[in-house]
């Protein structure tokens, strides 16, 4: 993660909404809003939802401690405007496609893959709010925003991939769909730099 | 004692700490009522302007607006003290007109709270803005006005969003109730009781003085926090067996509370019923989010068939119990030393 951190470095684009309710409800706006961050997170909780309760609960744990860690860290070390932007397409890329492929991972390839991509998705979010006022809640709010997407989209994606076949193979099209938006993404990134 | 025990006593330990931590922020959730300024057209380019200055725990916000600059004051402003506001009264002459020209609300942007801003025209067009703390000037225009009246709407919705203790009243009485059926009886009695006292404070102007009533509404949370444990321990009462009539009883007391943030404005009478109507709606919108969102929530906890431990389960109760507390007690000292 480090070493993407330093290979890729782009000025840094925080883009903060203002509810007017106060930074707690920024942060959740700012993570709702930031679709470049969201997308590689909900292919990841959509993963888990494919691999089963087990992998669901995974989710729900690790990955928002996973992202509060990162965002933390992030806004500690605060590296001056650098933001890697082609890590999160990447991600998006990477687990689009495994949800594509419908991918059953082992307990310890998912976790892993969970606590990397939320400290990676949590430091960049962490970096790019660093400069902000009251950034701690900031991520705060965003930690909040993503507890309740990572509880409701496994536990969605678990209903709707055992109700109905076809509903699994619809779930597995949206993985698609992702990885084609981070490809343009990361296309985007290229063009640019 | 097993180490599981040990782990659990920790965390809740933790989590009062926080909760310690986090009570100061909390506490000033109604504390803080919007701004109101009100520029009235008595003559061409002439203008009555009312301003009533919110205030926190007595003291006014350090709030100004700063008019254009082509406008100037006729005599010196005159202020009177009310119980939530200080209201400043003064007459302005704008020779250049309103239009265009651009009005900021200096200091807001220090403070979580808005400032609604209504200026009725010479001809009867009424415009209205609500200045944040992110965006604290406006440039006064024509057109302003068709959109004005939504602003209610999203004070309604920013009130029950920022009214923690309304929130979690209703987080109680989801806690508390067994089935869909009661669910429904009880969201509609709440919603149903504190429109009716939202609309009896509104409408025909009964003041509840803020002080005891906010000790009230803390109350209400903190009574709900036994009762979360009764459910728990397979216990019964008449809350328990009739959620629906204490969320009523307690209902009426949360719409004085959410008259608050509209009465404290001091709308005048042909603005009140709109007014009304669309902050209550706001309030609704907000509350039945809110209630989405937690049984969303208790609903996929169930499909991850997760198996939380006795502490996890008792940290809602112990969250009601914690802030009901720290409000009563904090709200009545403040009632007696005032």
């Amino acid at each position: 993660m480090l070493v993407v951190l330093g290979v890729l470095p782009l000025p840094s684009a925080a883009h903060l909404v203002s509810t007017g309710l106060g930074p707690i409800y920024d942060g959740i706006g700012h993570f709702f809003l930031s679709l470049e961050d969201l997308l590689p997170l909900l292919a990841l909780m959509t993963l888990g939802g494919l691999n089963g309760v087990a992998a669901g609960r995974r989710i729900m744990f690790v990955l928002p401690s996973a992202w509060l860690i990162g965002g933390i860290l992030g806004s500690l070390i605060a590296v001056g405007t650098i933001v890697p932007a082609y890590v999160a397409p990447l991600m998006a890329i990477m687990l689009g496609v495994m949800v594509a492929t419908d991918a059953q991972l082992p307990e310890r390839v998912l976790t892993g893959v969970i606590g990397i991509v939320g400290s990676a998705s949590g430091l960049t979010t962490g970096i790019a709010l660093a400069t902000q006022t009251n950034n701690l809640q900031l991520i705060l709010g965003s930690a909040i925003a993503l507890c309740v997407l990572a509880t409701a989209v496994p536990a969605l994606v678990i209903v709707a991939a055992t109700s109905r076949p076809w509903m699994r193979i619809a779930v597995r099209v949206l993985g698609s769909w992702i990885a084609g938006v981070g490809l343009l993404m990361l296309g985007w990134q290229v063009r640019i730099s | 004692m097993s180490v599981r025990s040990i782990f659990g006593r920790v965390v809740t330990r933790l989590f009062q700490f926080a909760l310690a931590l986090l009570l100061p922020q909390l506490a000033m959730a109604h504390e803080l009522q919007p701004g109101f300024l009100q520029l009235t057209e008595t003559a061409p380019h002439q203008y009555e302007v009312l301003w009533k200055q919110p205030t926190s725990l007595g003291n006014p916000l350090r709030l100004t607006p700063v008019f254009p600059v082509t406008c100037q004051a006729l005599n010196a402003p005159q202020s009177e003290v009310l119980p939530q506001s200080w209201v400043w009264r003064m007459r302005l002459s704008c020779p250049a007109g309103l239009a265009g020209q651009i009005l900021t609300i200096e200091g807001l942007e220090a403070f979580a709270t808005d400032v609604l801003i209504r200026v009725e025209h010479g001809d009867g067009r009424i415009e209205t803005h609500l200045l944040k703390p992110a965006d604290p000037s406006v440039t006064l225009n024509e057109a302003a006005g068709v959109h004005g009246r939504w602003t209610y709407l999203t004070l309604g919705i920013e009130h029950i969003a920022l009214g923690i203790d309304h929130l979690l009243f209703v987080l109680g009485l989801l806690l508390i109730v067994g089935n869909r059926w009661t669910l429904i009886k009880t969201i509609t009695s709440f919603t149903v009781a504190h429109s009716i006292t939202l609309a009896i404070a509104t409408l025909a102007s009964v003041h509840v003085p803020a002080a005891p009533l906010n000790a009230a509404i803390a109350l209400s949370i903190l009574f709900l926090a036994p009762e979360v444990v009764r459910v728990w321990r397979g216990q019964t009462s008449l809350t328990i067996r009739k959620p629906w009539l204490v969320a009523f009883a307690f209902g009426l007391l949360h719409g004085f509370g959410f008259a608050s943030g509209l009465a404290a404005l001091g709308l005048p009478r042909n603005e009140i019923a709109p007014a009304l109507l669309l902050f209550n709606i706001g309030v609704e919108i907000g509350q039945l989010g809110f209630v989405f969102l937690v049984i969303g929530l208790e609903r996929s906890f169930r499909v991850l068939k997760i198996h939380w431990p006795r502490w996890a389960e008792m940290l809602p109760a112990y969250t009601l119990g914690t802030l009901g507390a720290f409000w009563t007690i904090q709200r009545v000292t403040l009632m007696i030393l005032r």
